[in-house]
């Protein structure tokens, strides 16, 4: 094909198109005189079309590596769009990709074509999201075709040629893709698929409203009630997990504990409560028994307290549960990797958090301990509670970390209210200032203030996490850096670099020394606080990390992307082993894991909270009430019966297990217990909302229950313009 | 890319503004898309930092920080904790920018060193406990609760100070008795539920009550003697100043201050409203058993009103127990041990709750303030009440609003004012001219005015009182309604020279009747004015007003001849012909309506300005607002 060819074509499609202007502008910079124009164009008419001559074009001498290259260089630039054009953009790599396999294969270049496929099928399969069939048919079909011959009769290369695959795209990204391919080097062959095989539906709307409808309209989310067939299309989520408990953890031990001292032969050093609920179950076993032989132990004995009775009632109920979980023992799980063994004095701590643990459920709702920051000026930007809530860390954007101490920063009276309600009977509270003043005996500076600012980032902190045992703090910042701090003496442990960009989220596992962080370098990685290098990375993710949650057996981190995906992690291989892509296109704000290791719950940012089953991919519920964003989520502690929310929109909001909370309020009958339950099934409950609470003016950035089902929540005080008028106008 | 926010032309903008002089149309329309993925680029980004501090906006610090995330220098001199200030550019009216103004340095070095910032604070709370909010300053939101849903009999009786758990059988309970309370009494379907309170609350109650109690024990053993004193020696003017000397001498400044502190307390706190029962009850009680102590009905009252601006409490319930005992002291026949008290004060105080309780439960009850003025319109009119009460019914409908009184009061003025007419009478000059300065300041209530009451007969005081008060109210109301019809005709100022009111014709006539009447005046200035005046209105009666003056000081004059002392003796109108008087009541029984039109709500007011003239003389036209006479000189 000739220089005067190209020409003829050119003039050719102008003409067509009705160009004319264009057509004789073209025709004398050509400096082909125009009637000789027309009489080649006559000679060209008998060919199919002009755009079909280009195509055969290439497909006679194009390199058969170029539309795989371009086909790389388009899923890059695709990658690394913005996060609100990114779904949109990346619709149309699906019938890309089909038009170039059978276009490599229709020119005979296998190779080429199979090394497509492999490359991307999985990828391709996994955006389809679970429950689409015929994606995954269509691949299938795909791998079979590998020679010119076999598509001429194939149905499915049939198919394909006649119909215009239709893409859905708003103006804006329509106009970045053909500028993209109009302007990129090498992209043509893609340019041409596109302009031969995709229809572009233009709408106005912008890109995170039309995708919403168009996910509602095809149909293809996980909760429109596919079968199970089409959920083992998901390539991802076929893998196993076992998501079990750790074998050994602090609530089973527990209840060995507590079945421990169940033995006939009460040991004399046994508490009253505690030998009282031996001679119940050693009488009869049943836990009406338990209640009637605590009741005569209780009239035999000195006349107790009423305190001592509620506990002694707790006690007997627990050991009920106890039993039943005996006979129905859940799965357990091996741990993969070390998990030290807890120190004595925290398991008995512990201990006691569990056994003065307040079931909480939508009949029983907990109390929650609010602290309001004041003076904050917006640079708050997260909170984390120690486990026996004696510290508060809060991040800044001013670098700082600022550690206050609960117990000094109460005055007594607050503190004396703080022991009622948190069910602690006196003995305790005594043992916990007796360890508040070890603690204070130990702290350099902590003494004489109840805050101790740590310095050491230099930029804003994102996230701290307190240790299991609450001996070290983590933190990370828009530096890259994590850091490891000693809370007790006020200083610096180490500082961890390894992120290339902000470090938006640090997770401590829940035994162990491990920790996890999310960044905007699209990974997620695991760091041993015996090392500065992360023992592993995992990147998968398509935009920033923003969250990172521990599941409770250590074995797996959850983490949540810009991306508007939730993955879980299998911290051994580093792999992806579950893709949740449900997010209908709005970024996580706020995740948590179920303290039974089944569920992880995602609050977004225009606050729906949507809950997983891990086991199956599929979501159980989505939560709607959060006006804003859901800075903050948590499960309760033991059964998980509730969840606690704290939103942008300055409430705190309970939802409650239907399930869980009938289980809580009848003391647990064995037969219904909720690990129990086989994994993948769709019964698991769906949680409704209870009650919200409006905090002065503060939106909580962060909520968690205690080991004792206190629920804990912090945020800053924050006048908004409205408010502050509205002040204004009342004074 | 058309498509994109940055149009070329706003490239061509930006370059200009850089200096880049010659940016061609083509690197421009090159340059806009890249321009515009970049800036979307830094607003994601930006987005992303602003979301992990937790914030819904961004900030100038955020979008630096996306600038540096992508390597580049930041903008610097940005940074602002609060938002930016945007004026609109002149000339272009949808184009914004924010205001930065040029600062001399050497006046910023000379400037002392901005206050440092305030450490970060960190306040534990509870939200909730048990899923019950208590009610707590931490926890009150900022706006006032919008809806305004009628409670819940159970929650009525049963306030929230107790710590309970609910459950979902009482919320069904109390949904289920919800249509059975409304559809009957409240009394016969609720069993006797005991109030529970909390201990908190409790203590907080016997606390106010012991400060309330002690201060006005403290406080009124003090006047209560020395009122004691001086009943048995009554008009002695020593007494006086030692009541007054005790009232502020005995009241402990710590006393004060924690007396102060509680009233604040009860009008701030969020958590108080368990109590409202206990603090009514307890206004009630006290003021039913202590008419005689005045100390402890200013205490009362001042609980009263603390209860009512208290926005958290939501009185509704309780306003029919709350107004009884404040119309008591407002009206009582006698307040205090002593006619020679100061029992005023007390009145006036009750006046203003009034309006308070008005203001604030028009809305909920809209008949409350009729039948507050019913009643005392109702006392006003009994002749057999006492003067005491009369002044507590005129301060009290006042307090009511300009409509209340011109509707109520001024119809009945006339013939009122024939009545208290025999108080005011018989004094010597100087008292007259003394009372008539008590007159003007009743409001003000200066010791030396105070001190010169004691002298005059208490009935004289009383008259005088009332006469004040009702000045105070009718003259307040009339102007105020004058403002408002100004307000109206603002746009037809020019109009009104033109204008010939419809009865100016009739004023002329009465004038007539009053120059014929007092023809033998004095041969002073105003004579000559007044002769003037009536000449030029019997020919061209244009400007009305000046007749009703002219009438005023003639009618005063003459009056003043017929007692043959003084000339200015208010509230006289017995001199006045029949044809007046007649017009005078006619005018003043109309007042209540309210015309539409303005000019003839004008022409009305100057009627009843006229007539009101007639009545209360140079002290009412000393009341006369100012831009109002301006157009006598016209």
């Amino acid at each position: 094909m000739n220089e005067q060819d190209w020409n003829l074509i050119i003039l050719q499609y102008l003409k067509k198109k009705g160009f004319s202007e264009a057509e004789q502008a073209f025709s004398k910079a050509a400096g082909q005189p125009l009637r000789d124009v027309m009489s080649l164009s006559h000679r060209l008419e008998t060919h199919k079309g002009v755009v079909e001559h280009l195509v055969s074009h290439f497909s006679a001498d194009g390199d058969p590596q170029a539309p795989v290259d371009a086909f790389d260089k388009l899923v890059v630039w695709i990658d690394n769009s913005l996060d609100v054009y990114r779904g949109e953009l990346s619709r149309v790599l699906y019938p890309v990709f089909i038009h170039t396999y059978l276009d490599l294969v229709s020119r005979d270049a296998s190779a080429a074509a199979s090394s497509l496929l492999n490359k991307y099928r999985r990828r391709m399969a996994d955006a389809a999201g679970s429950g689409n069939r015929s994606r995954s048919q269509q691949l299938q079909e795909l791998q079979s075709i590998t020679s010119p011959q076999q598509m001429e009769t194939h149905r499915l290369v049939k198919q394909l040629a006649t119909a215009r695959h239709p893409v859905r795209m708003s103006s804006y990204c329509h106009d970045l893709l053909l500028y993209y391919l109009h302007t990129g080097p090498g992209m043509l062959p893609i340019s041409v698929v596109i302009s031969q095989h995709i229809s572009f539906e233009l709408s106005e709307m912008t890109p995170s409203l039309g995708h919403i409808e168009d996910e509602a309209g095809s149909g293809s989310d996980a909760d429109d009630g596919v079968d199970r067939d089409d959920m083992d299309a998901h390539a991802t989520n076929q893998t196993e997990v076992a998501l079990g408990l750790l074998q050994g953890n602090i609530e089973d031990l527990y209840i060995e504990d507590k079945h421990k001292s169940h033995a006939p032969v009460a040991s004399t050093a046994m508490d009253a409560d505690t030998a009282a609920i031996a001679t119940a179950s050693g009488e009869d076993g049943g836990q009406k028994g338990a209640a009637e032989g605590q009741q005569s132990t209780a009239g035999a004995s000195e006349p107790l307290t009423k305190k001592s009775k509620k506990e002694k009632e707790k006690a007997s109920l627990a050991a009920a549960a106890a039993e039943a979980k005996r006979k129905e023992r859940p799965e357990r799980v091996e741990p993969q990797h070390f998990v030290p063994p807890l120190a004595e004095e925290l398991t008995q701590q512990w201990f006691r958090d569990i056994e003065a643990r307040t079931e909480v459920s939508s009949s029983a709702l907990p109390s929650c301990c609010f602290f309001t920051f004041v003076n904050s000026k917006q640079s708050l930007t997260c909170t984390a509670f120690s486990r026996d809530a004696v510290h508060v860390a809060a991040g800044f954007t001013d670098s700082t970390i600022r550690l206050y101490d609960v117990q000094q920063l109460s005055s007594r009276r607050v503190q004396k209210q703080d022991s009622n309600m948190m069910d602690v009977d006196h003995e305790e509270d005594v043992e916990n200032e007796a360890n508040a003043s070890q603690h204070m005996s130990n702290a350099v500076s902590s003494t004489s203030r109840p805050c101790v600012r740590l310095h050491g980032h230099t930029a804003a902190v994102y996230s701290v996490d307190f240790s299991h045992d609450q001996r070290l703090m983590f933190s990370g910042s828009g530096d890259g850096t994590v850091r490891l701090w000693k809370p007790d003496l006020g200083c610096g442990l180490a500082a961890l670099h390894g992120h290339l960009l902000p470090v938006w989220d640090v997770a401590a596992s829940p035994h162990g020394w491990l920790l996890a962080s999310a960044s905007a370098d699209r990974t997620a990685r695991i760091w041993a606080s015996d090392a500065t290098k992360a023992v592993r990375i995992l990147s998968g993710h398509q935009s920033d990390v923003d969250l990172v949650r521990w599941h409770p057996n250590c074995h797996y981190v959850a983490t949540a992307s810009s991306d508007h995906s939730v993955r879980l992690w299998d911290v051994a291989s580093g792999q992806c082993v579950r893709l949740m892509a449900g997010l209908r296109n709005r970024t996580a704000t706020s995740m948590a894991m179920s303290p039974d290791g089944k569920q992880v719950a995602c609050g977004t940012d225009e606050g729906s909270i949507h809950v997983w089953d891990l086991g199956s991919a599929r979501r159980v519920c989505t939560l709607q009430g959060h006006v804003g964003a859901v800075w903050s989520l948590a499960y309760s502690s033991g059964a998980g019966a509730l969840i606690a929310s704290g939103g942008a929109d300055e409430t705190v909001r309970l939802w409650g297990n239907a399930e869980a909370s009938v289980e809580g309020s009848s003391a647990m009958p064995p037969t219904s217990s909720l690990p129990s339950m086989p994994p993948g099934t769709s019964s698991s409950p769906a949680y409704n909302p209870i009650k919200a609470f409006r905090t002065k003016s503060s939106a909580a950035v962060s909520v968690s229950f205690t080991a004792r089902n206190l629920l804990l929540g912090a945020g800053a005080f924050t006048l908004r313009s409205a408010t502050h008028r509205s002040l204004k106008s009342k004074k | 890319m058309e498509h994109a926010i940055i149009s070329h032309s706003s490239i061509e903008a930006i370059a200009e503004s850089i200096d880049i002089k010659k940016l061609s149309v083509e690197a421009a329309k090159a340059l806009s898309p890249d321009v515009d993925y970049r800036l979307r680029e830094i607003i994601q980004d930006a987005q992303k930092f602003a979301r992990h501090a937790r914030r819904t906006r961004i900030t100038t610090e955020d979008v630096n920080d996306a600038v540096r995330l992508r390597n580049f220098e930041p903008l610097y001199g940005f940074s602002n904790k609060d938002a930016a200030k945007y004026t609109r550019a002149t000339g272009h009216p949808d184009m914004c920018v924010v205001k930065d103004p040029i600062l001399p340095l050497d006046k910023l070095l000379e400037q002392p060193l901005p206050r440092p910032p305030v450490e970060v604070g960190l306040m534990p709370h509870w939200l909730f406990i048990n899923g019950i909010q208590p009610i707590i300053p931490e926890n009150a939101p900022l706006e006032k609760p919008v809806s305004r849903q009628p409670k819940r009999p159970a929650t009525v009786l049963l306030p929230g100070g107790a710590i309970k758990r609910p459950t979902n059988a009482e919320f069904t309970a109390a949904a289920a008795s919800q249509p059975a309370a409304v559809s009957l009494p409240v009394a016969q379907v609720q069993p006797p539920v005991q109030h529970s309170l909390s201990k908190e609350l409790q203590l907080y109650f016997d606390k106010v009550v012991v400060l309330l109690k002690g201060q006005s024990l403290l406080s009124s053993s003090g006047p209560t003697a020395a009122a004691a004193a001086a009943g048995g020696q009554p008009g002695i003017e020593g007494s006086v100043p030692s009541t007054r000397g005790n009232l502020s001498s005995a009241t402990s400044p710590e006393m004060n201050r924690q007396q102060r502190a509680a009233f604040e307390s009860i009008s701030n706190d969020p958590g108080l409203h368990p109590l409202t029962p206990y603090f009514v009850k307890y206004v009630v009680d006290e003021v039913a058993c202590n008419l005689k102590n005045l100390q402890i009905l200013r205490t009362m009252l001042q609980l009263a009103t603390a209860i009512i601006s208290n926005p958290h409490i939501q009185l509704e319930h309780y306003i029919h127990q709350l107004l009884p005992p404040v119309l008591t002291c407002l009206v009582a026949k006698s307040l205090g041990s002593n006619p020679s008290d100061d029992h005023w004060s007390v009145r006036d105080a009750a006046a203003v709750i009034i309006k308070q309780v008005c203001v604030r439960f028009s809305d909920p009850f809209f008949n409350v303030q009729p039948r507050i003025s019913k009643t005392l319109l109702k006392s006003f009119l009994d002749s057999n009440k006492p003067l005491a009460t009369h002044y507590g019914a005129v301060i009290g409908l006042a307090a009511l609003g300009h409509a209340t009184v011109s509707h109520l009061l001024i119809p009945h003025l006339y013939n009122y004012m024939l009545r208290l007419r025999p108080f005011l009478e018989g004094s010597p000059v100087s008292k007259v001219l003394e009372s008539q300065k008590v007159a003007g300041q009743v409001s003000s209530r200066s010791s030396t005015v105070t001190a010169g009451l004691q002298v005059l007969g208490s009935q004289r005081v009383d008259a005088y009182r009332v006469h004040g008060a009702m000045l105070d109210a009718v003259s307040s109301a009339v102007n105020e309604r004058k403002v408002a019809a100004s307000m109206l005709c603002n746009a037809t100022q020019d109009r009104r020279h033109k204008r010939i009111p419809a009865w100016t014709d009739e004023v002329a006539s009465i004038t007539a009747v009053g120059d014929s009447g007092g023809g033998n005046c004095d041969a002073d200035r105003q004579e000559k004015d007044y002769g003037d005046v009536v000449m030029r209105d019997v020919e061209v009666p244009t400007v009305s007003w000046q007749a009703g003056v002219i009438l005023d000081t003639a009618v005063n004059r003459k009056r003043g001849r017929g007692t043959g002392s003084g000339t200015g003796m208010n509230g006289d109108v017995t001199a006045v012909s029949p044809t007046v008087e007649e017009r005078i009541q006619s005018i003043l029984a109309g007042s209540w309506r309210e015309e539409a039109d303005v000019q003839r709500e004008e022409a009305d007011l100057e009627k009843i300005y006229w007539a009101l003239e007639q009545i209360f003389g140079e002290s009412f036209t000393a009341r006369i607002p100012t831009p109002y006479p301006s157009f006598l000189n016209l």
